[in-house]
This record gives C-alpha cells, structure tokens and sequence, in this order.
C-alpha cells in the first residue's frame, strides 16, 4: 500500500509540473494579453504597461514559470486575473460544488450503470427499454439534454429549479461547502431539499454518459463470469438466476466496471464546464468558462492542477477499491 | 441561520413554451404561446417590490476606482454616485451629487457646489473633503480608470460644500470624464479607513480597502451591496438615507447565468424580471410581439466597425480602402444581422449624440463597383483575413455578411473568430501579424468626441488594433483636447473624424443600441450613455396591473 501511495505521488508531481509547463507553453502561444483584459477594455497603453510590471508580465516566461512553481510548491497558485482574489481562495469557493454535483452525478452513474448493466445480462423485464432510454440520453450533446432537461422540468413542469445551487441567498458556506451537508449540519430542512432539488438536473446530465459506460462494461464482464464453471456450479444446486447474478457473479465482475468508474470520475470533473455553464451552477467548472474568454491563466492554471491531482487520486483509490473486490489483485 | 429571505419567485406559472429544443438552443424563443395570459411574474415583481437579474458572467469587482466593463456597470451606478451624470438617454451632462459647477475662463479649475445632507452608506456625510479623498483614492489605486484625473494637480475644500478641481491643463473631456459611468466616484472615507490594510509609512492607505470593497460597497446611491458571492449571486438593497427619489424596489436579486436561452426560459417562467442585454434578435423580435412583456430600445454608443490593416496587403492601397467603404452595405447588415430593430445605420465617425448632425460623416453611397472597379489596377494579394471578436455573437453575422459582399467583389476572404483577449493584444503585435479585417463592437467611457476618436483612431491608442495612422487626425485631437473654446473643440474633432472616415481604416457599419426585455408594467426607464448593461435601477418603479 505505501508503495502504491508513494508511487502515485511521485507521478502526481511529475504530472503536475508537465501540466503546469504546458499551462505556460499555452499563454505563451495564445499571443493574448491578460493584462489588457485584467484592466478593462478601454485601458491606456500606460495602464497596461504599469501593471504588467506589477503583475511580473514583463519579465521572461522562463522567470514567471519558476515563479510559479515556486509559488505552488508552498500553496500559492497567485491571484486571478478576472476575480482578483487568489486562486487558492477561488478554488476553495468554487471546488465543492464541483464535488458536490460530480460525487451526486457519479453516485447516480454507478446506480444507473449497475442496474443496466445487471438488467442486461441478467434479461430482466424491461431491459431493452431502460438500455434504450440511458444510450438516447447518453447520446445527446451535454448541452442539449441540459436545455431540454430545463424546458420540461422548469419550463414545462415546474418540478425542477434550472439554475444555481440553491435558490437562498442566505444559504450556509460552511463547513464543507457543500450544500447538501451544511444545510443538514445547520438544521435547514427547507434548504437542504431546496439544495438536493438543485442537484438533480445537472447531476442527471452529468450522470447519463457515464452510465451507460460502466453500465456495458459491467454487462460484458457479467456476461463473461456468468459463463465460468462455478457459476455452472451455482446453478446446478439449484440457485435462482437472480441469485447466481447477485451473489455469486456481481463482486467477480466489478474489477471492469470499478475501472470504468474511476476513469468516468476523472473525466466528469474535467467534463463538468458544459453543465456547470449552462446550469449556472457556481463550481470551477463555471469559473473555468468565465476565466477563458479573460486569459485569466493562473485561473486556469490553478484549475488545471487541481484536476490533474484529482485525477490521480481517483485512480489511486480505484487501484485500492479493486483490491478489496478482489484480494487476488496485488496493489504493487 | 434564518430561514427566510427565498432569493427567486417561486410562484411558476404554467408558460407554455415550446418544447423544440432546437428552437431555443437557435435563440427562437418566445412563441406566440410562450408567454400568453395573465402574467403571474408580474404581478410577483410588483408585490414583493424585489427585482431579478441576471448577469452573463461575473462582473469585476465592484470597486468604482477599479471596475471598467460592461457587465456589472447596473450595479456600481446603482451603488456609487458621480459629481455629475448624464441625463437620461443623451449626452447632456446634469447634476448629481454636485448641485452645481463652474468651470474657469482658462478651462484649469472646476468649482462643484455639492449638495448637503447626503450620507453615505455608513452614514458618513458627504461633502467636500470626502470628494477629495475619493478623488486621491482614484488616483491612489491608479489602476485603469485612473487616467480620468491623471491632469488633476489638486483639489481643494473651501468649504464642506464646495470642492475645487485644480487641472495642470485644458482637458476638453474633463466634465464628460466625471459623468462617465467609470468616473470618480464618492466614496465613504469612514469605511475605506477602517478596512484598509497594509497600511505603512510608505503607504499611509495601504490598499485603499481595496480587497474590502471587492464584496462591499461605500457609495452614496439608491441601493447598498447586501450580498456580494462570485459566481451565485449579487443582492442589492435599498439605502434608506438616499438623498434622491426613494426606489420603488426594496431587493435586486443578480444572477450569474451564463447561457442566455436560459436567461429567456426563466423570464418566461417569472424566475426573472427582466434580461439586461445579450438577447438574440430574433428573441427581441418574439418578445416585441408579446404582450406579456415590454422591450425597451436604448441609444448606447456601442458602434460596430469593421477595422482596416493599412500596412500589409491590397488594403495599403487608399483607393482600394476608399472603394471598400462603398461597397459595405450597411443597409443591408443592419437589416439582415440587427432585424432593424437593435442598430440603426452608422452614418457618422462618432457615435450617436457626440458630435451634431452633418459633422464628421461616414455615409458613403453604397456603390459595390467602386471596389471591383478599383481591385482590378490594385496589386496585392486578393486574399483577406477577415477576424471578428468573439465576446458578442453579432460580430460573427457581421463578419459574414461583409466577406459574403467582399467574395463577390473579387476578393477571397476567410473569417475566423479570435478571443476578445487576443483581440486586446493586437495593438502590440506587429501589423504584419495582424488580419487584414477585423469586425468588433466597440464603446467609448464617456460622450465626449476625444473619448471615441483617441482610444480607437490615434496612431496611439491602445485599441487601435490594426495599426491605422492619419497624423493630420492626431494633431486635431491633441488641439481639441486642450482647447477651451467650444465651437474650436467642436471644429477641430469633426475635422478629426471626417479625415479618419476618409482614411478608409476604420469604417463603421452601425450603432447598436441597447435593449433590455422585462415583464409588462415596469417602468421609470433611465438609461446613461455611453454604453450598455446601465440602467439607472433606482429609477425603476411599476405601474403594472397590481
């Protein structure tokens, strides 16, 4: 195990320094001017020239970079040029609704998957329907199902709120973040329903591609298992299908689909911006939209490394997830 | 924690929008059923005295010695208040918190007689020398805004009511500088004190509040900064010590949301109670025809230009520049991609209200064989790059429809569209580098003609983004500004636009105005130039069914 942990660290730096060069590498050919667009549109040519040499825009990119990951390197991911307000402090304001939509939209993925993928290869009632319905969503552009999602349970229906996270102005920020858990920590009742409603929409929309990814490696990897001689076994004492399938085939057949999971986690956090833009829902999936058109690179940046570290935490906790499913798996 | 204070109406009624995604996704909301019977919105607006909006993106910071963009512009002139202002719709500066002015024969000293009583926020008085530290924090943050009193020498406080501007110069613009949604601003020097930090010897302000006033406010106007979360939302509150009329709405509620379909799916559910800008025409077009809701079309001085490289290609030759601006349509352009309806023409090289009817004109008769005409003795490469900026949708049609007029002349042209931030860095870049065209929609900070002409058309400006260069022009801009004569400035900027019209590198196409759809019943429109997205909100009230 700590060799896996160290291992996963010593990646996690290197990754995190290629990220951030290639960050550099991209300002660098982007042949933008932040500054200018740090000061407003209509700012002289002194303005801008002044406070490039505050901001240390004028000295060489090598320069800046080291400065950079200096700064990194004791927590400082320097100030945003659209928010002025450090990035660290950024991240720290937007990141858990990020988490809080992606954890929401990854726990609606394993449920949806695991049940298309068990009623799959198990044939139940209904599975070409249901197959049907998640492979149609899935196969929407995130932002059209977002819009026609908001439509018929906004516009239509009005079961569903379309944007933001809460509809309170006064909502609890603390302790975690996330509005879920502080609502419910600070008694809200109200709130907290409010929040979980917010949730649904865009977590849907995060939740459908995902699920019907781990939904059909979970049916290829049940089907596979379902064929080996101690599932024979199993059925010739005279188990139930249902039981064979969910007693004795699921946890032989999780390594696959627990893979296709952790991938899907990583590409949800990076795969949010779409839904967080058109939900105007406030994670960094929103502030990433909003600090592009800017050049705000330490923003993106900042945004950047914290995806690639989430990334290789996900995978990491994966590797040990199959372990525990499968004991038979060296974490080495 | 209170369980109160719900920010968005949650009263839906049963709009029956189209559920053709495609259409909404297209912008073509707003059917014919989309918004018919009584509106329930409305009637929310009007009994809760709250009012909802929306934002495309976060504003800057709302530091009125900071901020300088569009969006967010609703909120610091809601909050802060200027010396003076302009009046409703036109260029005509009136007072505000200065009763009052007199400027000197010789142009160098401006004397505004404040008005008494005024608090600000905190409850601190206004008078003179609060104007004088506003004045010093401006300069003292020096950040993009702060060239409005970079000839300011001193000032100085005879009396709590009088504040005197000393210039070390004429500067021609000065009173349009302090009326402009960007200009000086009073600010409470009781708060700023008590929040700033880093204060030392070499920096007795230390920021000037600066990081404090990121997500508060030390204004004097109608409403105070209640709530202020990146990202989420803004709440703005009535002031009840508000020296002017008192608003009618008692809460703003901002929202950030991005995408503008959504925008118009929560008007159209009463979620919010008007859309400030960004609607697509055809959205405008639906909502005009629609009883349940009011559009009101505002005279910004927002002008889209279609920029000429003068230093590479078939454009460096005049006759070729000349013969290009006939052969822009700008009849059709404005009909095709603005519907009639949210541009007129551009027939001046000044936006609309700064310069008097058959001065400096950019009107040429639309004559398209002028160019093909001219492309036949022109040597050069016949192929163009067309560039356009991506921060306003309109630019994009704009662009198309030229190369579409410009193909069928002879030439090759390839649009693409370049990020407002590559936009910005043109002027730094080699002309060679640069596109030949760029379509972009532009503003001044304020009304006057120096403000337009210098930042956009002198061979310095900061967004002169293809390097054009008329020196005559130049020199015309230099005397306007330091002149004192109003006839002589007058003269010498209409000289100054015609002759940069005449250069053919820089040619407007129209003058967009600023719209803003709301529910039916709202009213007290007041809208300040020079640009978009500032609808005085204090003024709002409603006079809708109750």
């Amino acid at each position: 195990m700590i060799k896996l942990v160290v291992k996963r660290v010593v990646s996690m730096v290197a990754i995190l320094l290629v990220l951030s060069a290639t960050i550099f590498l991209l300002q660098k050919l982007s042949r933008t001017d932040p500054v200018h667009a740090y000061l407003g549109a209509n700012a002289s040519k002194a303005a801008i020239a002044r406070e490039s040499h505050i901001l240390g825009y004028d000295r060489p990119l090598v320069d800046q970079y080291f400065h950079y990951v200096k700064g990194v390197l004791t927590g400082n991911l320097g100030n945003s040029l659209r928010t002025r307000r450090g990035v660290a402090t950024d991240l720290g304001a937007y990141l858990p609704a990020t988490v809080e939509l992606t954890l929401f939209g990854l726990f609606l993925a394993v449920v949806l998957g695991g049940l298309l993928g068990l009623a799959s290869a198990g044939r139940w009632r209904g599975a070409a329907a249901f197959r049907l319905i998640m492979v149609s969503g899935a196969s929407a552009p995130a932002f059209l199902l977002a819009l026609l999602g908001i439509l018929l349970f906004f516009n239509r229906l009005h079961w569903l709120p379309a944007t933001n996270d809460t509809a309170y102005n006064n909502a609890p920020t603390g302790p975690t973040g996330i509005l879920v858990v502080d609502t419910l920590v600070h008694g809200q009742l109200a709130m907290w329903i409010d929040a979980w409603k917010h949730l649904i929409l865009p977590g849907l929309c995060v939740a459908l591609g995902p699920a019907v990814s781990i939904g059909r490696v979970l049916r290829t990897s049940l089907v596979t298992t379902m064929r080996s001689d101690y599932v024979r076994t199993a059925r010739s004492k005279g188990l139930t299908e249902r039981a064979v399938l969910l007693r004795h085939t699921l946890r032989n057949s999780l390594n696959s689909a627990l893979s296709m999971t952790g991938l899907q986690a990583g590409l949800m956090f990076a795969g949010v911006v779409v839904i967080e833009t058109v939900f105007a829902w406030p994670g960094i999936g929103l502030y990433t939209d909003q600090s592009i058109p800017a050049a705000d690179f330490p923003a993106i940046g900042g945004v950047t490394l914290v995806l690639g570290v989430g990334y290789v935490v996900i995978n990491t906790l994966v590797d040990v997830l199959q372990a525990v499913a499968d004991p038979r798996l060296s974490l080495a | 924690m209170n369980k109160s204070h719900i920010k968005t109406n949650r009263r839906l009624r049963p709009a029956a929008v189209t559920l053709a995604a495609t259409a909404l996704v297209a912008g073509a909301c707003g059917s014919s059923t989309a918004s018919s019977g009584p509106s329930s919105a409305s009637l929310a607006v009007s009994s809760s005295h709250t009012i909802n909006l929306a934002f495309g993106a976060d504003m800057q910071v709302p530091d009125p010695d900071i901020f300088y963009e569009i969006e967010g512009n609703a909120v610091v002139t809601s909050v802060y208040e200027g010396l003076v202002k302009y009046d409703n719709g036109t260029s005509k500066i009136v007072p505000a918190i200065a009763s009052s002015w007199t400027v000197s024969p010789d142009g160098k000293t401006y004397t505004f007689t404040l008005r008494s009583g005024l608090t600000f926020h905190d409850g601190t008085p206004v008078d003179s020398a609060a104007a004088a530290f506003s004045f010093a924090r401006r300069a003292g943050v020096n950040s993009a805004p702060a060239y409005m009193v970079a000839d300011v020498t001193s000032t100085s406080e005879p009396d709590p009511q009088t504040f005197v501007v000393h210039l070390d110069k004429p500067v021609a613009a000065f009173l349009d500088y302090m009326a402009s949604p960007y200009g000086p601003k009073l600010v409470s020097p009781t708060a700023v004190k008590a929040h700033e930090t880093g204060v030392k010897a070499s920096a007795p302000n230390g920021d000037w509040a600066q990081d404090w006033l990121k997500t508060h406010d030390a204004g004097t106007g109608p409403y105070a900064i209640s709530s202020f979360v990146p990202g989420s939302h803004y709440v703005l509150s009535a002031y009840p010590g508000y020296w002017g009329t008192k608003p009618y709405y008692s809460t703003i509620n901002i929202s950030i949301i991005p995408d503008i379909s959504v925008q118009q799916a929560e008007l159209q559910s009463g979620q919010l109670s008007m859309i400030l800008h960004g609607l697509p025409v055809n959205a405008v077009l639906n909502f005009r025809g629609d009883k349940s809701y009011e559009v009101q079309s505002f005279p910004a001085q927002l002008k889209s230009m279609l920029y000429v490289n003068p230093n590479i290609g078939i454009f460096q030759n005049a006759a070729v520049r000349t013969a290009m601006r006939q052969a822009i349509d700008k009849q059709a352009i404005v009909a095709s991609v603005y519907g009639n309806t949210l541009a007129t023409v551009s027939t001046q090289a000044y936006p609309v209200d700064e310069m008097p009817a058959g001065l400096a004109l950019d009107d040429p008769t639309y004559n398209p064989a002028a160019l093909k005409t001219a492309l036949q003795s022109a040597t050069g490469s016949k192929n163009i790059d067309l560039a356009y900026s991506t921060d306003d949708p309109t630019n994009q049609r704009v662009a198309e429809f030229i190369q579409t007029e410009l193909d069928a002349l002879g030439l090759t042209v390839t649009v693409h569209g370049v990020p407002i931030s590559q936009v910005f860095n043109y002027a730094s870049t080699p002309a060679a580098q640069l596109p030949n065209l760029l379509v972009w929609t532009v503003n001044p900070d304020d009304s006057a003609p120096d403000s337009w002409i210098r930042i956009f058309s002198n061979t310095n400006g900061s967004l002169n983004e293809l390097h054009g260069s008329v020196p005559q022009a130049d020199a015309l801009m230099d005397a306007g500004l330091h002149a004192t004569d109003p006839a002589t400035i007058q003269s010498d900027y209409a000289q100054a636009g015609t002759l940069v019209a005449d250069s053919g590198e820089w040619i407007s196409i129209a003058d967009v105005r600023d719209t803003v759809v709301s529910h039916a019943g709202v009213s007290g429109w007041y809208f300040q130039l020079p640009t978009a997205d500032t609808v005085v909100l204090g003024d709002l009230t409603y006079t809708g069914k109750p």
